[in-house]
């Protein structure tokens, strides 16, 4: 169990993330909040690139900076920014970070060609990665983080720049490994969040507001989404309306499809009441950061 | 019956935890260096680094010209031992720049400080090479100077270069580079190219004094700076030790 406790971290005035306290166990655990909120200072907290200014972080009861090595040899990480050498093929790479992690030459070898195998670059493991896609490159990212059989795998958005099939794959390869490993994934991409994440963490004002499972922080807007089809002058009105948060539109054979939230008050009989999905819910929850601060809970 | 009060379960792990890590074998740089070379292997240890090489062999051949030609009779003291001080350094802090340079380009560093070996493990070895062999460079020119010019003392040229390089590479790892570690490089070249001005103004008097200075003293300053060096190395390559790393560039 990985174990967050009161961590606090500051650059000199600025508080970056304040007292924020998580357990991570087996499983996968997604953490949601827009730019700028925390979740990179979190994951390099986690991955000791940064060190707490309060608190400690712990693994089964071990402080992770005191283990050092030993922490780092149950660690697999993969940064948003993923850097790799372009000169070299994708299994000099591998071949590389594996003697790097610890794996002697024939277990290194044997991993990185089963690891290329998974992410479906067999075929070009040779090939210098100048010539590599962006999803390509991603996805020997995938790659090198899975080398040490980590327990610990933390994916900072993973799936940027693979298309949609690769996206799927991928959740496949995350959902299998989950089942003995501390997942924790950040993402954008609300609908990968939605099918693979048993657990999500949501970063308001620098701290954990919610932390539950997908269907919890969904049913946080029960009762509360209405989707409505109106004429394009309306749906226009209806958007400039502050009783009314819009969460999305969409063309419909010459009409809007409307999918909003009415203030309190608001008339919702020519509505449709839906099911909130995670995407109405982070819409919502972060519309303005210094409304949310006021409100805190939703009402 | 006096109530005992149990430790919790979390309480009871966290002191096995501390008891653990407090009789956790110590790695000492040294054990460090062996290990890097055994497991990871000299040639992944300088993966891509070919070219860093070749500048270093280039670098180090035209400060031994630059020495050589300076230690021609056009100074009244005949010496050149300011200049050894001067340009010992330079081939090492090229190279180390470049290092640097290059890691920013690449950007991998954050992945490989992640890895069992990381990559200030790794920095701190290849730095450790690069200053060994520029002073056996700078021994192959300091040697060719002393054989031809005969007023130049070899050995005192040996302990003025390893006092000079080992002064620069101490300044590299002691100046804070917060966020920013190419500031650690170009700080300390600055302050050197600096010194350029006082030598070239009061040659003589500076050649006098160096040349008063017995070898033991270059000697044992060289030591001294030696083991802050190599301190500094390992308090890079320990996470308990070291400060956090926000960049590489």
């Amino acid at each position: 169990m990985l174990s967050i406790e009161n961590v606090t971290k500051r650059y000199g005035s600025f508080t970056a993330l304040d007292s924020v306290s998580l357990e991570l166990t087996t499983g996968v655990t997604a953490l949601l909040a827009p730019n700028g909120a925390g979740k990179t200072t979190l994951i390099k907290l986690l991955t000791t690139l940064l060190f707490p200014t309060e608190g400690h972080i712990l693994y089964n009861g071990q402080d992770i900076r005191r283990m050092d090595r030993e922490y780092r040899d149950k660690l697999g990480y993969l940064p948003q920014e993923f850097g790799y050498y372009r000169s070299k093929s994708p299994r000099q790479y591998l071949d590389y970070l594996s003697a790097l992690k610890g794996l002697s030459h024939a277990e290194g070898r044997e991993r990185s060609e089963e690891l290329l195998r998974l992410v479906g670059l067999s075929d070009v493991e040779k090939k210098k990665m100048r010539k590599f896609s962006g999803g390509m490159i991603q996805r020997v990212g995938i790659a090198q983080a899975l080398l040490n059989d980590p327990e610990i795998l933390i994916l900072d958005e993973p799936t940027a720049g693979l298309d949609p099939k690769e996206r799927v794959k991928f959740r496949n390869i995350i959902s299998s490994l989950s089942r003995d490993k501390i997942v924790l994934l950040s993402t954008h991409i609300v609908s990968d969040i939605e099918s693979i994440a048993d657990r999500i963490v949501l970063i308001q004002n620098h701290t954990i507001s919610h932390c539950d499972s997908p269907e919890a922080i969904c049913s946080l807007l029960s009762g509360r989404v209405y989707e409505t089809t109106l004429p394009q002058r309306e749906a226009d009105r209806m958007e400039e309306d502050d009783r009314f948060f819009l969460l999305s539109r969409k063309q419909e054979e010459g009409n809007v499809r409307l999918r909003l939230i009415p203030q309190e008050g608001a008339a919702t009989e020519d509505f449709t009441p839906v099911s909130p999905n995670l995407e109405d819910v982070f819409l919502w929850l972060y519309r303005d950061s210094q409304e949310a601060a006021g409100e805190g809970a939703l009402k | 019956m006096i109530p005992i009060e149990y430790p919790t379960l979390p309480e009871t792990e966290r002191e096995i935890g501390a008891i653990l890590s407090r009789a956790m074998p110590k790695h000492s740089l040294f054990s460090r260096m062996r290990e890097l070379i055994f497991q990871v292997g000299l040639r992944r240890l300088f993966i891509g680094m070919g070219d860093i090489f070749f500048i270093l062999l280039f670098s180090s051949g035209l400060s031994a010209y630059a020495v050589f030609s300076l230690c021609d009779t056009r100074w009244a003291a005949g010496t050149a031992y300011g200049a050894v001080f001067l340009f010992s350094p330079l081939s090492f802090s090229l190279v180390y720049l470049l290092c640097i340079l290059k890691e920013k380009e690449e950007g991998s560093w954050e992945v490989q400080m992640t890895c069992r070996y990381t990559f200030l493990e790794l920095f701190s070895f290849r730095t450790l090479c690069f200053s060994l062999l520029s002073l056996v460079l700078n021994g192959i020119s300091n040697g060719i100077s002393s054989f031809f010019t005969a007023t130049n003392d070899f050995w005192k040229m040996n302990a003025l270069s390893a006092c000079s390089l080992l002064l620069f590479s101490v300044l590299l790892l002691v100046i804070p580079s917060g966020r920013f570690p190419a500031i650690s490089v170009l700080l300390p070249s600055l302050i050197w190219a600096a010194g350029f001005f006082p030598y070239s103004r009061h040659e003589k008097e500076w050649e006098r004094l160096l040349c008063l200075l017995p070898d033991y003293v270059y000697g044992g300053l060289a030591v001294l700076l030696a083991i802050v060096y190599l301190k500094r190395l390992s308090t890079l390559c320990s996470m308990k030790k070291r400060r956090e790393i926000h960049a590489f560039y």
